[in-house]
Parts: C-alpha cells; sequence; structure tokens
C-alpha cells in the first residue's frame, strides 16, 4: 500500500491536483477569452473591461460544448488510447490542454477579425458577414487537420480519429447552435438564413471580381 | 506569452479609460421629453446576440440611450432579465419584447407580456400583440418581406426606415422608405443589435409626454417619432421633425460614429499586438 494511498492527501498530491485542474481549465477560458475580447472591439471599437467580461460570459458556451463533446470522445476511446506521462491521474486534463491547442487556428482567425474591425468604421461592420463565412472554412480545415494529429498522436488509428472527429464536432455544433440559436431553430426562417448565407457570399464574391 | 499577456492588460486599461458614456441630457421641444430609444436588440442569451442582457442595459447607458427593447427571437426571458437589471440600477427603461422571424416578415413586438406564437398569421400576430398592450413594428422590410406583410399594412405600428443594412447596401433605403410611406406607419430607427457596430447606430427620437414604458409606447401609436438615417436623411412626424431641426441636437446625438481617442487606437493597437503575441506562444 503506498503512502499516498492513506485517507490524507500529501502535498505532493495538492500540489498535483492544483496543476491538474490549472492544466484542465487553462486554454478553455483563453479561448472565451480571447472570443470576449473580439465582442468588445466589435461593439465598442476598444478593448474595455465591461465588454471584455460580459463577451467571455457569453461565449464561455463555446469552450464549454467543447469540453462537453471531448468528454464523451474521450470516454469511448478506452482501451485505445496511449497514456503519455507518468501522472495518470492528470492523463485527462493534459488531454484537454493539447485537444485545445487545436483551436489555435481559430484564435488567430478571430485575431484577424479584430483587426478589420479597428480599421472599419462602426457603421460598415455589418459588410464583415461575408468575409466571415467565405474564410470561415479555413480554421475549420485547419482545426479538424489538428485533431485528427492529435487523435493519432493518442494512439487512435486513422479511421478511429476520424470517427472521433465526426462524433466531437457533432455533438459540439449542436450544443453551441442549440444554445446560440435557442427558440429561433424551430422557425422556418432558421433554414432560410442558409439561403442567406449562401446569398451574402455570393454578392460579396461578385463585388471583389 | 507574458509580454503577450501584459499588452493586453494594458490595451484593456487603455481602453477602460477611454470608454466614457455618451453625455446626455434632458431635451424637451414642444411641450415633449424626447427620449432616445433601440427597438431591435438582441442579447447572447439563446439569442445569437453577443453581449447579456445586463450588459446591454449598461451598454445602452453608455450609448447615450433612454430605452431600449430586447427583442430575442420568439422569446421574451433575457428582456425580462434585462428589465429586471434595469430597475435594480435606476435606467434605461427596458421595454419587453421579441421578434417573431417568421419567412416572409419579421415583425418586432414591443411592450408585450408574453411570447406570441410565431406560427399565427402575421395578422393575428399583430392581434395578439395589441391585445397585450404592446407594439408591433415591421422589421427591416425589404421588398423581399412585402408580400408578407400584406394583411397588415394598416395595422403595423411602426417600420424601420433605418437600419444598419442601409450602410453595407444602399439600394436597401429606398425600399425601406417606399414600406413606410405605404403604411403609414411610425418611422423606427434600430440597430438589430447582434454585436457588431453599436447599440444605437440607428436610433428613434420619441415624443413623449410620460417618461415611462407606457409614454413611449403612446408617442410610437400616435406616431410622434423621428429617426435620421443615412446620408443625414430625417424620417417622422413632420411636426416633430420640424422641431428636432430647428432645435439641432437630435441629429447631433443621432450620430454614432464618435472619432476615436488616442487611447481608443492604442488599446485597439495593444490588443491585436498583445493577441498575436500570446496565440504565437500557444504550443501545439
Amino acid at each position: 500500500m503506498s503512502i499516498e494511498s492513506v485517507a490524507t492527501v500529501t502535498p505532493a498530491g495538492e500540489r498535483r491536483q492544483r496543476k491538474a485542474a490549472v492544466t484542465l481549465v487553462r486554454r478553455p477560458l483563453l479561448l472565451a477569452f480571447v472570443l470576449g475580447c473580439g465582442v468588445s472591439l466589435l461593439a465598442s471599437g476598444r478593448l474595455t473591461l465591461r465588454l471584455v467580461v460580459d463577451g467571455t460570459l457569453s461565449f464561455a458556451f463555446v469552450p464549454l460544448c467543447e469540453l462537453i463533446a471531448y468528454a464523451v470522445v474521450y470516454k469511448l476511446q478506452r482501451g485505445t488510447r496511449r497514456i503519455v506521462g507518468p501522472a495518470k491521474a492528470g492523463h485527462y486534463a493534459e488531454a484537454i490542454d493539447r485537444y485545445f491547442a487545436g483551436n489555435t487556428p481559430w484564435l488567430w482567425w478571430t485575431l484577424a477579425l479584430m483587426t478589420a474591425t479597428a480599421i472599419l468604421p462602426a457603421r460598415r461592420l455589418g459588410s464583415l458577414l461575408a468575409p466571415i463565412l467565405f474564410t470561415a472554412p479555413i480554421p475549420i480545415a485547419l482545426s479538424v487537420r489538428f485533431d485528427w494529429q492529435f487523435f493519432r498522436r493518442e494512439g487512435r488509428s486513422s479511421v478511429q480519429a476520424v470517427f472521433d472527429i465526426i462524433l466531437q464536432r457533432a455533438i459540439a455544433w449542436s450544443l453551441a447552435t442549440a444554445y446560440f440559436l435557442g427558440v429561433a431553430l424551430t422557425t422556418r426562417d432558421f433554414f432560410y438564413t442558409f439561403v442567406e448565407m449562401g446569398q451574402e457570399i455570393r454578392g460579396w464574391v461578385g463585388t471583389m471580381l | 506569452m507574458r509580454v503577450g499577456a501584459g499588452l493586453i492588460v494594458m490595451a484593456i486599461v487603455a481602453g477602460t479609460f477611454a470608454d466614457r458614456p455618451r453625455p446626455r441630457e434632458e431635451i424637451t421641444l414642444g411641450g415633449y421629453r424626447v427620449l432616445a430609444a433601440d427597438f431591435h436588440t438582441h442579447s447572447s442569451t439563446w439569442s445569437d446576440g453577443s453581449v447579456t442582457p445586463w450588459g446591454m442595459v449598461i451598454d445602452a447607458r453608455y450609448q447615450g440611450l433612454d430605452a431600449i427593447a430586447i427583442t430575442g427571437h420568439r422569446q421574451t426571458l433575457d428582456a425580462k432579465w434585462g428589465r429586471w437589471f434595469s430597475t435594480k440600477i435606476g435606467g434605461p427603461i427596458v421595454l419587453v419584447g421579441e421578434e417573431l422571424p417568421e419567412i416572409p416578415h419579421h415583425v418586432v413586438a414591443v411592450g408585450i407580456h408574453t411570447t406570441v406564437d410565431s406560427a399565427l398569421p402575421v395578422r393575428e400576430q399583430i392581434d395578439e400583440i395589441h391585445r397585450q398592450g404592446g407594439i408591433a413594428i415591421a422589421a427591416h422590410p425589404g421588398q423581399f418581406f412585402w408580400p408578407g406583410f400584406a394583411p397588415v399594412m394598416t395595422t403595423l405600428d411602426g417600420t424601420e426606415v433605418c437600419h444598419p443594412a442601409t450602410f453595407d447596401y444602399p439600394q436597401f433605403r429606398p425600399e425601406l422608405e417606399e414600406f413606410n410611406r405605404r403604411t403609414g406607419a411610425a418611422a423606427i430607427g434600430s440597430s438589430d443589435f447582434h454585436g457588431p457596430g453599436r447599440l444605437g447606430m440607428c436610433r428613434t427620437f420619441l415624443f413623449v409626454r410620460e417618461v415611462s414604458a407606457a409614454g413611449i409606447l403612446e408617442a410610437i401609436r400616435a406616431k410622434r417619432t423621428v429617426v435620421y438615417g443615412r446620408d443625414e436623411q430625417v424620417y417622422g412626424d413632420p411636426e416633430m421633425v420640424r422641431l428636432a431641426e430647428a432645435d439641432g441636437r437630435l441629429r447631433q446625438r443621432a450620430n454614432t460614429d464618435y472619432p476615436m481617442s488616442v487611447l481608443d487606437r492604442l488599446s485597439q493597437l495593444l490588443g491585436i499586438v498583445g493577441f498575436a503575441l500570446l496565440v504565437r506562444g500557444v504550443r501545439l
């Protein structure tokens, strides 16, 4: 019986737990914070505390939905996942931390959006909609690639990694869409939104050409 | 990464110092109190907005608005939260509303108590809104929506003549103007705020007898509104427009393109550079 199996948690054990807790939340918090700063710039043209905090709260659902989806995928990976590192107890936190690093394309894309809001006058920010829709596939594709590499490093086969990616996105995007759009999902207008998006992109591309 | 984080903190400090509520003064014209309002806004509480209901209440103060309607898609819960919060901090006036986003007509209901079934035919939607004591506004009634509003052209209380889309799509403005002419309803300016832009970017000036939600609704029913749109166009009741133009202050208050200060630009620059360094430091 090891010393650490005694009821009292040792200082070393406490430190490991704290470290695991920090590792678990730092990248999800970073993602929410970046989105909150984006909201502040979009809505006021500056980074102001009241809107940064409010925007972070408003978009905390994004990393939260990712966490929930990844937790499901992580659970289903039991038996095929390669344990990395000596501290198995902290593996889930470390896995979350590595997994969320795959959001980097989205962080760069959000940064580009922030730069655009700093350049455009407030009355013209609506014109960003078409470029946003047109360029969104880039971080989508890149994050898929990073996630595939991540799951492969975790010990998953190619087919399993594809399954993990599809399942994670199916859960995360469904949860996020349901929260973000709410009851509006049940209206006919929701489906027409995709028609409008297509018209928006076509119009913008036509203007650019 | 530490340098990046430090720059971001400095950016937030600079931006917070630069963030000041727009100066407000009580304006009385022709015996009426003039209030600035935005009747079409969306919060982040499951209504595809970017700011919480309470955040919008605070932002309304910063944007110099006396009243807002929080009009979530097919729900009023976020508006009720916003109204509760507003009563705790002493304003602005928050009216409970919703947007009924059905094709081919979007109706904004303001001053209601419970949600209206958006699956109802538009005529019954308007009747239910009126039954609850609210007012019905045609939201961004471009030509695409005209057939949908055909049954209710004489029962709408207001139509949006200024909407942010008119700044990106110039051809949209004459459509909104024509629709307002055909209905004869009150001219309304609304931001349709989802996050990008400014709350109250398009706003309605109401000439009220009483500074309250009831007073606001009464002013709309009586069509005592003035709206400033693109290219300094002005819409609304001719007598109220005459009063507003003779005074000049409403035209100034309608403009939300206020210049960015040095602190604003510093906040933007430090923030962007800081995030670039921070994101670059994230290891894959």
